[in-house]
């Protein structure tokens, strides 16, 4: 090999924590999930869910719910953070519905449609069918709109849905993301077991997330308050909220979605549904912006419905499902009388993965918080 | 991965074999990556200044890899070169997707998830190569095919026969090109009166 000229003194190697003298935390977990690519293109139909997904979603958007976690990309950011007006009084924790129930909440918020549909259900029998009553509950949903110094706190449940050593995790993760995106937001990860929270590549991790402070991004850094690293952004690039979806159309509303978050080609359907639930499960979204989306679905063709299916925590409800790759599924659960997202849940069906078999997410939590880490 | 690397010293070679299965061995790119992981990520951040980019796009060098290991020659070129030429390309097609993305969407993208301890590392990482970043900076003005071959001889610190190969020239050109841009960069340095480090890191090496 040639040589490697060092251009300036030596930097420390060795990574606290990994055991493994010699590579930093993440060249670790970075190691893993590379690996689990390689083991992926191994795999006789490579249906396991890798980090290219993760890496093209970096680069372009997320589409798919794959394993995120410490060192995957999240790519979950959309939308336009615009003028927004007060609604919460200052420093109040406004708890949002993580559940449609409550009812009329009319609103004029982002996305309202100029009419809406007649609201009530129809019997389930196919995939529109049970999005058309997924979006009459979500009409029905009170509407909400954040202060811009707020943060759209989330609380969601992952289990098998983070990269583990050992193939099999339990994490809760909390996220706050600005409403404006002009404040640095935060991210933690909670392992609920023993095993996880002992795994080298997971175990409890936290960090703070940037910022669009004037059009550039702000990075944040330990021990300051952080520094402008230069690159252009729109405040879209980290906020929480999206006033600006096109929801009046769903042919458009598809287009934008996949304009920015396609990772599978052919795998439009898988795609939009992945978008959807990254959407519904980290980000505020408006009761019409989530009927509209629940609309655009319902036109979707290759979506499938599953009659009865489980969350994680063993909740059940009718499913729409998807085949994001060879072997690979997801399925997005609602609530079968009311029709109320209750979560997700992955099907990886290769045993010789050493991936997850089966994991997903469940949202446990959707509120407006005055800071980031504020607990609602 | 440390003791590896020694300034003006040698790396041993990962087998050419061990390279030719990273694409479908995991063991085999664990041993590729955690010889290359730490020269790559330096490339990069010589680079590119901020930690989540550098992140991202040493994940993107390895990927790279793992999707084209069957191109590699170990006849043609040492594995650090070739990784070199891939990290070459991954970060232009950066550049460019970053500035057509901004331009058409203006919206993101996600990054790879760091904490504070990641970060810390990658930004000391990122200013150990300060010098480097501003030397590639002070090389802007040359034209892209005389830059490209002095950037990774004078600064990343391959032979010539081996940056060429990153490049995909043949030597002899390399050279040629090597040669020019040496007096060119003299001469641009030496008009251009400045205080930084880059300059003399060059005049150094060039």
């Amino acid at each position: 090999m040639s040589t490697i000229h060092r251009p300036t003194g030596p930097v420390d190697e060795s990574g606290p924590g990994t055991g493994r003298p010699g590579l930093s935390d993440f060249e670790e977990r970075l190691l893993a999930e590379l690996k689990l690519t390689v083991a992926e293109r191994a795999a006789p139909d490579g249906s396991r869910p890798g980090i290219r997904e993760q890496a093209t979603a970096s680069r372009g958007g997320s589409r798919r719910r794959v394993p995120a976690g410490p060192g995957f990309s999240r790519a979950r950011r959309l939308g336009l953070a615009g003028a927004v007006s007060a609604v919460a009084a200052a420093g109040v924790v406004v708890a949002l519905a993580a559940a449609p129930g409550a009812p009329a909440g009319r609103s004029a918020a982002p996305g309202a449609p100029a009419s809406r549909p007649a609201a009530s259900f129809v019997p389930a029998a196919t995939v529109a069918d049970v999005l058309h009553n997924a979006a009459v509950a979500a009409l029905r949903l009170p509407a909400r709109t954040p202060r811009p110094n707020q943060f759209v706190y989330t609380k969601v449940e992952e289990k098998n849905a983070i990269l583990s050593s050992n193939g099999s995790s339990l994490a809760v993760t909390r996220e706050w993301a600005s409403v404006s995106g002009a404040a640095f937001g935060f991210w933690q990860l909670t392992p609920l077991d023993a095993a996880t929270r002992a795994d080298p590549y997971v175990g409890a991790r936290a960090s703070r997330t940037a910022a669009c402070v004037n059009g550039r991004l702000k990075v944040p850094s330990k021990g300051s308050s952080g520094s402008t690293n230069g690159q252009r952004c729109s405040p879209s690039l980290v906020s929480g909220y999206f006033p600006q979806l096109p929801t009046h159309d769903p042919a458009a509303l598809a287009r934008y979605l996949l304009k920015g978050y396609q990772s599978s080609p052919d795998d439009e359907a898988g795609n939009l549904l992945n978008v959807v639930w990254q959407l519904m499960s980290r980000d505020y979204l408006t009761p019409p912006q989530l009927a509209a989306l629940y609309n655009m679905l319902a036109r979707t063709p290759t979506l499938t419905m599953v009659p009865q299916v489980r969350n994680i925590e063993g909740t059940a409800g009718v499913g729409i499902r998807s085949s994001l790759d060879k072997g690979l599924y997801t399925t997005v659960i609602f609530n079968p009388r009311t029709f109320a997202p209750v979560g997700m849940i992955l099907h990886a069906p290769v045993k010789e993965s050493g991936m997850p078999q089966n994991g997903g997410e469940t949202l446990l939590k959707l509120a407006f918080v005055s800071k980031a880490g504020q607990l609602p | 991965l440390t003791s590896r690397i020694v300034a003006g010293g040698k790396t041993p070679r990962a087998p050419a074999d061990c390279l030719a299965r990273i694409g479908d061995d995991p063991e085999a790119f664990e041993a590729f990556y955690r010889e290359h992981v730490t020269p790559v990520t330096r490339f990069v951040a010589r680079r590119v200044a901020d930690p989540h980019m550098v992140a991202d796009l040493t994940a993107e060098v390895f990927l790279a890899a793992i999707d084209s290991a069957h191109t590699y020659r170990p006849d043609r070129a040492p594995q650090v070169a070739w990784l070199y030429g891939i990290a070459r390309n991954v970060i232009a097609g950066e550049s460019r997707r970053a500035a057509r993305e901004l331009r058409a969407a203006g919206r993101s993208v996600g990054r790879r998830i760091l904490d504070d301890d990641d970060i810390a590392r990658l930004e000391e990482r990122i200013d150990a190569e300060g010098p480097g970043r501003a030397a590639c900076l002070a090389l802007a003005r040359l034209p892209e095919d005389e830059r490209s071959v002095l950037e990774l001889v004078a600064i990343d610190g391959l032979a010539v026969k081996d940056a060429a190969a990153a490049l995909g020239i043949r030597p002899g050109a390399a050279r040629v090109r090597l040669h020019r841009a040496r007096r060119n960069a003299r001469q641009d340095l030496v008009s251009r009166a400045t205080a930084t480090s880059a300059p003399a890191l060059l005049e150094s090496k060039i």
